[in-house]
């Protein structure tokens, strides 16, 4: 990193303006540690203040959250500051690294003199060319890399090992800024709609809220089935769809959660479900009644009274031994199951079939339940950056990989002649996994320390 | 629950119990056959943690790590699964006092705080049936594993400088390895742990791209698994950059961990309450 920002200056003379300096602002690592500890901790205010809430919850506080972003924090422009800026930040250190790498990987430099070796130094009897020729064999043999050279009379050797780890970190950081840019592409490129819609309906895309006016897809719902388990709880939700376009039929697909529809880029999910249910209340002090049209779970005044129904579930195959719990998921004895309250007090509570009417409260009022209408919820959605997210994340784990699983380490030495023999000079150094390198090394070196050994290997 | 599937699990309670005390009583005695055992009563509480997971998955149909008590099973079970293989590799014994009891208290937890129907198997909702799920959630387990001994190690090295300093050349701490032997041992684990977390978390984004439609919608869970991966990104980088090791890497160890289990614990129960109490 140091000799690239030499580099640089060189090419730009000593001319060092402000581009210069926020440049060097950002390739240092310090903000960028600074960076990921401010998202951090924005991250966790984001998870203790309720995002996205109706204003009510927040009290008083609103107006001082909502000034500060903190209501839609993750959306917020301060947010997206701190993320651009950790963007620039890996961009410009990725730029700033890459030559070193480059350099160290492909032609790394080789000792320039005893002293730069470091690392211990020892007295062998044989001439320096072939101390040095066995030096080489031997580190090769054990499938290191080896440059040398030969000036003046002594042997300048280095080798490496696990070189491809040096790539690791770039790699990763190069994963992130992708992932950034696809998270980008896809919040200011990418639709989103919601659409709840019943058996036989046909909807256009331009008409979902928040998908483009010019679409023009339609899906055509043909069915829509929820499957029940034997305890009642739900197994899963299938949609049978029909995709147009221009009104011709592309494709017919039933889809289920974990399993959306895909055309062009525009994907079809189950992701909700519900009913329409019509509702006609008639009662002593209204014979004509209203029919209102409520989904499970919605209450309804009586007019005139104090009663009210509240609509509690649609049950597909009612059978009275099983109480609430469908005999199976078809819809074979469908019955609506209703509670009747007066004021507060549960006085009452039913399971009625469709289209029959209901006395309740002692023939004060009467309910029907004339139509029920399920309907699939459909989510639609389409993401031009999820890709870009995705070979993004691959870039990340294989730098992680490459950067924790394979790690690089160093030997440098220099052979130089002495009476009665040479002597050799050699130091090994590894950024990471000192203590197996520190036993790697000895292997290394083991063949030249003990000089009352007999010989060497040969 | 059934009441193999209780057996396995207090068997497994039993085993992690054991194997704690026993480390411990290998710190303060420095009997290495204690260590040893300790060493093979957590390799049989591996094997009865894996029998109660295989047993659940068996009765639930489905990889069982989708409620709290499975997922904490699982939990226990990384946690002395990478122990077993860390300690045989970094020849650390005496990490068992401070691993092995992390494990055997999440199964405390189960045990005392959980009732027979939070245990219970329940079928998966719709979202959950999803093949994604079993690399999301083993890979969380090795993650979290590898993160539970470099907290251990985290509370060693501390522990030892402080006997150092102290300039105490007996006591507990004097057994420990070098405090640069730990140092590096709690990175390694941490190094272990880093990748497996990422594709934890990737592994996620996936499954909720197919199930939802959104790789990333900030939930709190989403949020904590980022600033737990945060946290351990700005440890790597620290450590690399301005050589942040000793006390200073074995805090943000510890905070780590500690990150780990509010991603686990606290969003479940501290983030969820504030939810219900601000809505009500």
């Amino acid at each position: 990193m140091i000799q690239s920002q030499e580099e640089r200056e060189d090419a730009s003379g000593t001319n060092r303006g402000l581009v210069d300096r926020i440049w060097d602002i950002f390739s240092s690592m310090k903000l960028g540690l600074f960076l990921l500890l401010l998202i951090a901790v924005a991250s966790i205010i984001g998870t203790v203040i309720p995002q996205n809430g109706d204003p009510r919850q927040y009290g008083s506080l609103y107006s001082l959250y909502s000034a500060l972003g903190l209501i839609d924090m993750y959306h917020s422009s301060w947010f997206m500051i701190l993320l651009f800026l950790l963007a620039m930040n890996l961009f410009i250190c990725t730029f700033n690294r890459a030559p070193g790498i480059w350099r160290q990987f492909s032609r790394p430099s080789l000792p320039t003199g005893a002293e730069s070796v470091g690392g211990l130094a020892t007295e062998r009897p044989e001439p320096v060319d072939e101390l040095a020729r066995h030096v080489s064999e031997l580190w090769q043999r054990l499938g290191y890399r080896v440059f040398s050279e030969s000036r003046d009379g002594k042997h300048y050797i280095y080798a490496d090992k696990g070189r491809f780890g040096l790539w690791g970190s770039l790699l990763s950081h190069v994963g992130m800024l992708v992932i950034l840019i696809g998270g980008v592409v896809g919040l200011y490129g990418g639709e989103e709609g919601r659409m709840p819609a019943e058996v036989g309906k046909t909807f256009r895309f331009a008409d979902v809220p928040g998908l483009p006016k010019d679409e023009n897809l339609e899906i055509q719902v043909n069915d829509f089935r929820t499957v029940f388990r034997e305890d009642g709880t739900i197994a899963d939700w299938f949609s049978n769809l029909t995709l147009l376009e221009n009104g011709r039929e592309i494709m017919t697909k039933e889809i289920q959660v974990n399993d959306p529809l895909e055309y062009r880029g525009y994907k079809v999910y189950q992701a909700f479900y519900g009913s329409h249910i019509v509702a006609k209340i008639t009662s002593k002090n209204d014979p004509e009644g209203h029919a209102y049209t409520v989904e499970e779970g919605d209450v309804i005044p009586v007019a005139g009274t104090d009663l009210a129904v509240l609509v509690y579930k649609y049950i597909p195959d009612f059978d009275p031994a099983r109480g609430m719990i469908s005999k199976s998921s078809e819809p074979h004895n469908p019955r609506i199951v209703f509670v009747v309250y007066k004021g507060r007090q549960q006085i009452d509570a039913r399971a009625a079939e469709i289209g029959k009417a209901e006395t309740i409260a002692g023939g004060l009022a009467e309910v029907t339940f004339p139509q029920y209408k399920p309907y699939t919820g459909l989510s639609i959605r389409r993401d031009p950056g999820v890709n870009i997210v995705w070979f993004g994340c691959a870039w990340l784990l294989i730098g992680l990989a490459l950067s924790f699983y394979i790690f690089h380490r160093q030997v440098r030495a220099v052979v130089e002649a002495r009476e009665g023999g040479s002597r050799l000079h050699v130091g090994g150094t590894a950024a990471k996994n000192k203590i197996a390198f520190a036993d790697e090394f000895q292997r290394l070196i083991e063949p030249y320390c003990h000089t009352d050994r007999k010989g060497m290997e040969a | 629950m059934g009441m193999e599937e209780n057996l396995l699990f207090y068997a497994t309670f039993a085993a992690y119990g054991l194997a704690a005390f026993l480390y411990i009583c290998f710190l303060v005695l420095r009997k290495p056959a204690l260590a040893r055992i300790a060493f093979y009563v957590t390799a049989a509480g591996v094997v009865v943690n894996t029998a109660a997971l295989a047993m659940r998955s068996i009765v639930a149909g489905y990889v069982p790590l989708t409620n709290g008590y499975e997922f904490l099973l699982a939990f226990s079970w990384g946690i002395a699964f990478v122990y077993l293989f860390a300690e045989r590799k970094f020849q650390v014994p005496v990490a068992g006092a401070f691993v092995i009891p992390t494990a055997w208290l999440l199964l405390a937890y189960v045990a005392v705080d959980m009732s027979p129907a939070e245990r219970a198997a329940r079928p998966l909702m719709p979202a959950l049936q999803s093949n994604w799920l079993t690399i999301h959630v083993t890979t969380a387990m090795i993650a979290y594993g590898a993160f539970a001994f470099s907290f251990g190690i985290g509370l060693m090295y501390l522990w030892k400088v402080a006997s150092e300093k102290s300039g105490a050349t007996r006591g507990l701490a004097a057994a420990f390895p070098a405090s640069e032997k730990l140092d590096e041992i709690g990175y390694r684990l941490i190094a272990l742990g880093f990748p497996f977390l990422t594709l934890c978390i990737i592994t996620g984004a996936i499954w909720a791209e197919f199930a939802w439609g959104r790789y990333w919608s900030w939930d709190p869970k989403e949020t904590w698994s980022l600033i737990t991966w945060l946290v351990y990104a700005a440890y790597l980088h620290a450590r690399f950059t301005y050589g942040w090791r000793g006390s200073r890497a074995a805090w943000m160890a510890i905070i780590g961990f500690l990150a780990v289990l509010f991603t686990y614990f606290g969003v479940n129960y501290f983030l969820s309450g504030w939810h219900t109490y601000a809505s009500e």
